[in-house]
């Protein structure tokens, strides 16, 4: 009894001298790793062993199962020709219930989250402010990358430096494609209703909101289901109608919400007279359904509708620019999404190796041959003349620039 | 000091009835390994804190710093207390000894199954069953044959057929698992395997876990029991503890510990990402109620009147005054308000056609059962589906109730009623959703609940010549209390955690037209996920649960004053 209790106080003595007095890292490691695997084992696992083989996770959000499968095929050829030091795993994220960014945040937040992954271009700041991607400027410095290959519109914001209020010395990331809106036109419902073609009238410089009004009260006037417009509710067709009457959501600096100018005022109250005079689908319902079904003349969206429309419409349909606002411009959006790094990835050199392999011309041709994207401006200029963007003669969407 | 005098009494006893050499014998040196065993890790556990604690560049996070802290205290004390006590042969070191080691053990075994990639592997095994599903069903097929073969032999064992079909069985799923492993590939794992065993740390931890099994049965065996002197009432305690053990844990570990950590985060101004991690008291929670009236000279005012800070929540006028009532957190108020109506509309809807419903299908009318499997399905579907399929019908283009509509010359063509995108059907629409899911099972709990009404009330009742209403509204319905008691409880707590089926439904987001479709966890899961404030959006969770839980109290305080007061008749 009396021999346990001695051995028990020599040990503590003896734990907490050695403990306070060696105080040296090796010591401790040493402890920990041949001691106490227990509570130490989660902190101490995947070490990170010279020579180990590299895997390197990346995420998009495909819109569906096919687009999925494109970019795990692409996943693999890039896997292929890296050879054996560099592994790619893709994941699909999901599209359905799920918010995607949320999740990733999530996920950045615990740890989990992939290496490299794809984000809107309206995600990039609020990613960047909180810390969640890598500046790869001073990577893509070392490999000597040339950022000027890129479209000038999403290398603005992906070489935002935040301190400066300018673009600077950094990079967030390289876009993976660009898009605009376009007017997607059913028309045999515009000829029936005997209302002028917006191509036409796109082509002699008149398609402005009058004639636009002209078009969609003819189509509701055919009665019944048909509608002259449709649009979803969201921040994108809002934003057409007040930055086509010159109006913004935003002063120039972004420090200053601007949707009571008069412009703004201004082009909301045309996107109410619009709904009020029952020339569009109720505000608020899908639009994709009626249109496709082949009740709406004319559908406001971004290429992503192109898949939907070419299998399920089964009426002559194209595509027009917008009209033209009291403003003077078409008002339209640039959509881009870039693919960016994880700030906590392991592998960062690796993690933006992808991230140059994803965005190479070849790879985006790659893509858009396989089926994704279908319609869509690849990000990179000067590639392949893109000669997919018109699938069966159907223009989705009008680049901003082109080569 | 009650400890000394259970030792004591513990010592003399034992003394009585068992040699005070038992030390000597091989018992004896197992237990002073035993209590070296714990001594040691005792020293582990110091290493472990001051390890925990050290700073410089390795400096854990905050969290796991002080959470490794007191693991290792903990874990210390429980050490020293069991190694004083094996050698004072203390009657309490026995179960303090066991739950030591049995949980070192299960910490010590998850461990070595993370460092040898088995949790990994198991994905790995899911992909190669995958790969080699084939061998695999050859593999089934042979092995049904030898069964087959085994049933026929039974009857007649000298018959030849079966004896070839066996042989030809064993033969087929020998050479099927010969396929099965070319085919699935194991050599990744075995390498993987391989690899581990190399790891100092991966040795050390099958080390452990051996180490703390064996302590755990040497303390579990009867020899030990008998040593220190435990009672039967002691060993069964025991045994029930370690038979409720895995479900103990996993309440504790998944369920408790993120409970009380939700409340803790709720003080504090915490961001999803961590950037951000300051103790703010009461401040979520004052935010979250803040609510402002002010007097107005106008009808229709803004925030101009309301303290700083404050956005309108409503204006009243009330004979000729204008009020304004503001709130901090409009949007929470919003969806409180929102979540009271959908509870007065959707607790009678769901209950209500149930407990009618669940009267007609109780009668022995033919093809009753068929029909009370009809009124389940929705119950078991999918709320996911369920709400994608809803918002298909409740679509005002292309939907089938504005079509019917049409149909009945109700509405017109191309003007039918936006059911999810009018504020003031939104609502309702989720509440027709909902009630629609829950009542089928209402309906099964009320008819459970009909088995139970003493058939003579009924008798009794047709004697005294009662019709069919008074029998439902005398009988049935104070019969059917405990039930109408539980099903409007569990109803309505269903109905206050409205999230899934307007996160699906809603148009055209979430919260609905101008906030309409707002609920508390909607806007709990928007504040933790989209606007990445984890400690606002615990504060709302403990407000919600504060609020159902307040509303469930109540309903049980009325329950029992109608039970003692006799109820309802």
């Amino acid at each position: 009894m009396q021999r346990i209790r001695k051995i028990a106080s020599a040990t503590v003595a003896l734990s907490l001298v050695a403990a306070a007095c060696g105080g040296s890292d090796d010591a401790a490691d040493e402890s920990a790793t041949t001691d106490a695997p227990a509570a130490d084992a989660p902190a101490a696992d995947e070490p990170a062993a010279s020579g180990e083989k590299v895997t390197i996770r990346w995420r998009t959000r495909p819109d569906n199962d096919a687009e999925a499968e494109v970019y795990g095929t692409i996943s693999d050829s890039i896997d292929a020709e890296n050879g054996d030091a560099v592994s790619l795993t893709y994941e699909p994220g999901t599209t359905d219930g799920a918010n995607y960014q949320d999740q990733l945040i999530t996920e950045i937040a615990n740890g989990t989250a992939p290496d490299v992954f794809w984000i809107p271009g309206t995600d990039i700041a609020r990613f960047q402010s909180a810390g969640l991607i890598l500046d790869l400027a001073p990577i893509a410095a070392e490999d000597g990358f040339d950022t000027g290959e890129f479209y000038p519109e999403p290398m603005y914001h992906l070489t935002f430096d935040p301190d400066a209020g300018a673009p600077g010395d950094k990079l967030w990331g390289l876009p993976r494609d660009v898009s605009t809106f376009a007017m997607y036109l059913n028309n045999d419902l515009i000829a029936e209703a005997g209302a002028d073609d917006p191509r036409a009238l796109a082509e002699a410089g008149e398609w402005d909101w009058a004639a636009f009004a002209e078009v969609a009260t003819a189509v509701s006037a055919l009665g019944g289901e048909n509608k002259g417009f449709a649009m979803d509710a969201w921040w994108g067709p809002i934003g057409y109608f007040i930055q086509a009457a010159g109006g913004s959501f935003l002063n120039e600096d972004g420090t200053e919400c601007t949707v009571d100018s008069p412009e703004a005022i201004a082009g909301l109250t045309q996107m109410k007279a619009v709904y009020d005079g029952g020339l569009a689908v109720a505000y608020g319902e899908s639009g994709e359904a009626p249109w496709k079904a082949g009740t709406v003349g004319m559908f406001m969206n971004g290429r992503w509708a192109t898949p939907g429309a070419r299998a399920d419409a089964n009426f002559n349909w194209d595509v027009v620019q917008l009209p033209t606002g009291p403003g003077g411009t078409q008002g339209n959006w640039l959509f881009w999404g870039a693919y960016v790094v994880n700030a906590n990835t392991e592998s960062p050199s690796e993690a933006f190796d992808l991230v140059q392999s994803l965005t190479t011309a070849d790879t985006q041709a790659s893509i858009s041959e396989l089926g994704a994207n279908f319609g869509q401006a690849p990000e990179r200029r000067c590639s392949r003349g893109l000669p997919w963007l018109h699938p069966a003669g159907k223009r989705a969407s009008v680049p901003q620039r082109s080569c | 000091m009650s400890d000394t005098i259970t030792t004591d009494t513990a010592d003399s006893a034992d003394a009585e009835a068992e040699p005070r050499n038992a030390l000597g014998t091989g018992l004896g040196r197992q237990l002073k390994l035993l209590s070296l065993w714990h001594l040691v890790g005792a020293a582990v556990s110091v290493v472990g804190i001051l390890l925990a604690r050290r700073g410089g560049d390795i400096e854990l996070p905050w969290m796991p710093r002080y959470a490794l802290q007191g693991f290792f205290s903990f874990a210390f004390v429980a050490h020293m207390a069991s190694a004083y006590g094996i050698g004072a042969r203390a009657r309490w070191v026995r179960p303090l000894s066991l739950a030591v080691n049995y949980l070192l053990t299960l910490v010590a075994a998850a461990a070595t199954l993370h460092l040898f990639n088995a949790f990994r592997a198991l994905g790995d095994l899911g992909e190669g069953l995958y790969k080699a599903f084939i061998p695999f069903g050859v593999i089934c097929v042979g092995l049904l044959w030898v069964l087959l073969s085994g049933q026929m032999l039974t009857n007649r064992p000298t018959a030849v057929g079966p004896q070839r079909l066996r042989t030809a069985g064993w033969s087929v799923a020998g050479l099927a698992s010969v396929w099965f492993v070319l085919k699935a590939d194991p050599s990744g794992l075995i390498l993987s395997i391989g690899d581990s065993l190399t790891r100092p740390l991966a040795l050390g931890a099958i080390a452990l876990t051996v180490g703390a099994a064996l302590a755990t049965r040497l303390m579990w065996s009867r020899a030990a029991a008998k040593h220190f002197g435990s009672t039967r009432a002691t060993d069964e305690a025991l045994s029930g503890l370690a038979f409720l053990s895995p479900n103990l844990l996993g309440f504790l570990i998944f369920f408790a510990f993120p409970l009380l950590f939700s409340l803790w985060v709720s003080f504090f101004d915490w961001d999803t990402t961590n950037t951000t991690r300051d103790f703010i008291g009461l401040e979520n929670y004052i935010r979250a109620l803040s609510i402002d009236f002010a007097h107005s000279s106008q009808s229709n005012s803004g925030t101009e009147v309301l303290k700083g800070g404050y956005q309108v929540l409503a204006n009243l006028d009330w004979f000729g005054q204008h009020w304004v009532i503001g709130a901090r957190d409009v949007e929470f108020w919003l969806s409180l308000k929102n979540i009271m109506v959908f509870l007065l509309l959707a607790v009678p809807l769901a209950v209500l056609p149930a407990l009618v419903l669940s009267s007609v299908l109780a009668s022995k009318l033919p093809g009753m059962k068929i029909f009370r499997t009809i009124y389940f399905i929705p119950s078991v579907a999918g709320v996911i589906g369920v709400a994608i399929v809803w918002g298909q019908m409740f679509d005002a283009t292309i939907g089938w109730i504005n079509y019917l509509l049409d149909l009945l010359g109700v509405s017109e063509a191309g003007q039918g009623q936006g059911w999810l995108t009018q504020p003031d059907t939104a609502l309702l629409a989720m509440v027709i959703v909902f009630a629609w899911m829950s009542f089928g099972f209402n309906t099964v709990l009320y008819l459970a609940g009909h088995q139970a009404i003493p058939k003579e009330l009924y008798e009794a009742a047709e004697i005294d010549g009662a019709n069919t209403w008074q029998i439902f509204r005398r009988i049935t319905v104070p019969q059917l209390r405990n039930t109408t008691f539980y099903v409007v409880i569990t109803t309505s707590i269903l109905a206050l955690q409205l999230f899934d089926i307007v996160w699906i439904l809603a148009r055209p987001i979430a919260g609905g037209p101008n906030f309409a479709t707002q609920t508390p966890v909607l806007t709990l899961y928007q504040e933790a996920f989209t606007n990445n404030r984890q400690g606002y959006a615990s504060s709302l969770a403990w407000v919600l649960f504060i609020i159902i839980f307040s509303f469930t109290s109540f309903q049980f305080r009325r329950q029992r004053d109608e039970a003692t007061s006799g109820g309802v008749s």
